[in-house]
């Protein structure tokens, strides 16, 4: 509204009314930005999930499903050093595959660790401020219908990998949840044939 | 239309990179440095990302190659990669790179980098 049409208004609080808007215009942009990077982030862990779902899906074979595993934790998570443990035919857990220490290439396997608690109660180990130094980041079940195929142990993340967040959970989850079964049906698949 | 040839060797993320990226350009992709080379004279894009460790041809390698040939030398490169140690951030600067992006990618700033390079 213009002087003109509001006489009783002098230009000085019609700057201020302008002023205060402006204001108020930019806290809303603010929020909208911050809206706007929390549905990005909210895209990506989708896309991360779906990306990795089809790739263990794609896998044709028991080896080439374990490479997915791997890729996942090694490119999407963000792990620097990795064990991929497998149940054998006695149904002991066997490192079959390692990636980023040649030290893991020798079985390292504490019944009473993390990698073996994760195997029993089926349930994704974080490491958290009590655990020991050299305990795995977080170990990931590979659940079946019948306890645990196998465990991811994620011994290090890349140095530009903080921390595991909430995406990576999602993620490890859906690990734990989809490549048991996948790899059961491989390792029937491949015993049958 | 803007094309973007992604190489790498990993599905997951030629998988990642195609949702992020696939709605604002054309895609095209190669699995190791090798294709990557041959894609890019083929099918001439706007931009490469480029992973450095792949079989056959590394990143490094390939960009390299696509600057010694005339078709392909002012093709842009983004490298992306696991890798985030200094002394490779310069060897892939100096191999022809305009710019690198670590792994595990974030959707934001590729995205920031890949219109920053084709001025979209």
């Amino acid at each position: 509204m213009s002087t003109r049409e509001h006489p009783e208004q002098p230009p000085l609080v019609e700057a201020s009314a302008v002023i205060d808007r402006l204001a108020d215009l930019e806290m809303e942009n603010r929020k909208l930005q911050d809206r706007m990077a929390d549905l990005e982030q909210r895209h990506l862990g989708l896309a991360q999930l779906l990306a990795a779902s089809l790739r263990l899906h794609r896998a044709a074979d028991r080896e080439s499903l374990m490479d997915a595993i791997l890729e996942i934790a090694i490119n999407v998570v963000g792990s620097e050093q990795l064990g991929l443990y497998l149940r054998g035919e006695s149904g002991k857990l066997m490192l079959v595959r390692n990636v980023g220490d040649d030290a893991l290439a020798h079985p390292r396997f504490d019944p009473g660790g993390a990698i073996a608690r994760a195997a029993e109660t089926g349930k994704v180990q974080r490491a958290d401020a009590a655990s020991p130094l050299a305990a795995p980041t977080a170990c990931v079940p590979l659940r079946t219908g019948k306890g645990a195929a196998g465990v991811l142990a994620i011994f290090r993340l890349l140095p530009q990998k903080p921390a595991l967040d909430a995406k990576d959970e999602s993620l490890l989850e859906l690990l734990a949840d989809q490549a048991g079964p996948l790899l059961q049906a491989a390792s029937g698949s491949h015993r049958s044939s | 239309m803007k094309r973007i040839l992604l190489v790498d060797d990993a599905e997951t993320i030629l998988t990642l990179e195609r949702m992020v990226l696939g709605d604002h350009y054309d895609i095209v992709t190669a699995c190791n440095g090798a294709e990557a080379v041959e894609r890019a004279r083929s099918e001439k894009p706007d931009l490469v990302l480029m992973d450095l460790m792949m079989p056959q041809m590394s990143g490094l390698d390939a960009c390299r190659a696509m600057q010694r040939e005339s078709t392909t030398r002012g093709i842009p490169i983004i490298m992306v990669t696991t890798r985030s140690e200094q002394e490779l951030v310069q060897e892939a600067l100096l191999a022809g790179c305009l710019d690198y992006v670590t792994k595990p990618i974030d959707s934001v700033e590729l995205l920031a980098k890949v219109r920053n390079i084709l001025g979209d």
